[in-house]
């Protein structure tokens, strides 16, 4: 589904909304041109899941971890590796499997790699501060919430957006 | 002469001093996320609890997987800075292995009218790690690995066993997760189904510290320690260059 976001709040306010649909044991590929505001959505999902410390990007770390209401965040950054023997490395799969909720940026590195996720994916609109959004659903773990979260994020559908009006 | 186990090569945590014969001590804690912060505490417990100091340990056996990437790091690299600082001899040990030998711990008679014993340990994703060993039971059921440690689709494990077509006793996370497809296979029996036993001195589904310890202390023993380096054994899926779709 495509999203329009004219400002980072609203970018921020998608976030939200996704976040409200994750369960424990997600993956989220958060992907985009650089500046296109990767981190920007991570922010926006770790404050929904109840995170308060602060949230940056983690291309040199290559995981933060995060500890949320519920869930552990952990969120990866995947620009700097070159081999998919670097990703298997990171074992992101075996923290969401623990339970933990992981975002990973520049995540669009193949559905075979990431397996099961949901995928955000952010470019610049037309506008300096707007932002497009899509997001699209990999494996059956969305079957059931798919529909709710295109219900719900219904507002800020591209089609639908009435922004000029406000 | 006395072994120090370290196996964290699977959501489980399990240490154990011993030696062939007998285990002195063991812990083991089954939780997916405590490997950090328990395994040393554990050693020491272990430790002190015999009685004996690291400088007393004869050598250091520890679990190389393939399993769990964080689990087994974490046993690896404690296993390898205990040796630098104590200066004992290391020994790696692959977790189906472990996980095959840990029958006859616990259950040796499951394998009586046993061909092969397959250990498969969960890979996710539809895939599984597995190995084969035979049964050789003219020199008291003793195990001889036949199939080196390899991945791969379940699809492909069952077309392994077919080829195969021996009288199998399968155990191993990834033989309770798939057992629905597996039990297909002619003359095949997941662990404790022919004795009806369900509850063994440990999970006998999962790699195990005093198993690693009673396997090297053989090693030791026969002064077999050169060989193998110690490093994880991760046997993924071959290295490529990331595509991304954009960037």
């Amino acid at each position: 589904m495509n999203l329009f976001a004219p400002s980072p709040i609203v970018t921020r306010e998608i976030a939200a909304v996704v976040a409200s649909y994750l369960r424990l044991g997600d993956t989220v590929v958060l992907a985009g041109e650089m500046g296109a505001g990767k981190t920007l959505l991570a922010q926006g999902i770790c404050t929904a899941l109840g995170v308060t410390d602060p949230v940056t990007s983690p291309t040199f770390n290559l995981v933060h971890s995060y500890a949320g209401n519920d869930a552990t965040v952990y969120h990866a950054d995947l620009y700097r590796l070159k081999n998919t023997d670097e990703i298997a490395d990171l074992a992101l799969e075996e923290f969401s499997q623990q339970g933990g909720i992981v975002l990973i940026e520049w995540g669009d590195v193949g559905d075979d790699i990431i397996g099961e996720h949901l995928e955000i994916r952010i470019s610049l609109g037309e506008e300096d501060e707007s932002r497009d959004i899509s997001v699209r659903a990999v494996g059956k773990r969305w079957e059931l919430r798919w529909p709710r979260l295109v219900a719900a994020t219904k507002m800020y559908a591209s089609t639908d957006a009435e922004w000029d009006d406000l | 002469m006395k072994i120090l186990g370290i196996d964290t090569s699977s959501e489980q945590v399990s240490v154990a001093v011993g030696d062939d014969e007998s285990i002195s001590a063991s812990f083991q804690l089954a939780s997916d996320r405590r490997h950090v912060e328990s395994l040393i505490p554990a050693i020491e417990l272990l430790l002190r609890n015999i009685g004996i100091s690291i400088h007393e340990i004869s050598a250091i056996a520890v679990d190389l997987g393939p399993g769990l990437f964080t689990g087994m790091r974490v046993g690896i690299t404690t296993a390898s800075t205990l040796s630098d600082i104590a200066e004992l001899p290391l020994i790696g040990l692959d977790s189906l292995q472990v996980l095959a030998h840990g029958v006859e711990r616990v259950a040796l008679q499951e394998l009586d009218d046993a061909e092969i014993i397959v250990p498969i340990l969960d890979a996710r994703r539809n895939q599984v790690y597995w190995s084969m060993h035979r049964i050789d039971h003219s020199s008291g059921g003793a195990l001889e690995e036949i199939r080196e440690p390899r991945v791969g689709e379940v699809e492909e494990l069952i077309e392994d066993l077919l080829d195969r077509s021996q009288r199998s006793v399968v155990l191993g996370t990834g033989a309770v997760k798939y057992i629905d497809s597996l039990i297909e296979i002619p003359d095949l029996a997941l662990l404790g189904e022919r004795s009806g036993v369900r509850h063994f001195a440990f999970n006998a589904h999962l790699p195990h510290a005093s198993t690693l310890v009673s396997l090297a202390a053989k090693k030791y023993a026969a002064g077999r320690l050169e060989g193998s380096p110690i490093a994880p054994i991760y046997l993924r899926a071959p290295d490529a260059e990331i595509q991304w779709l954009t960037r």
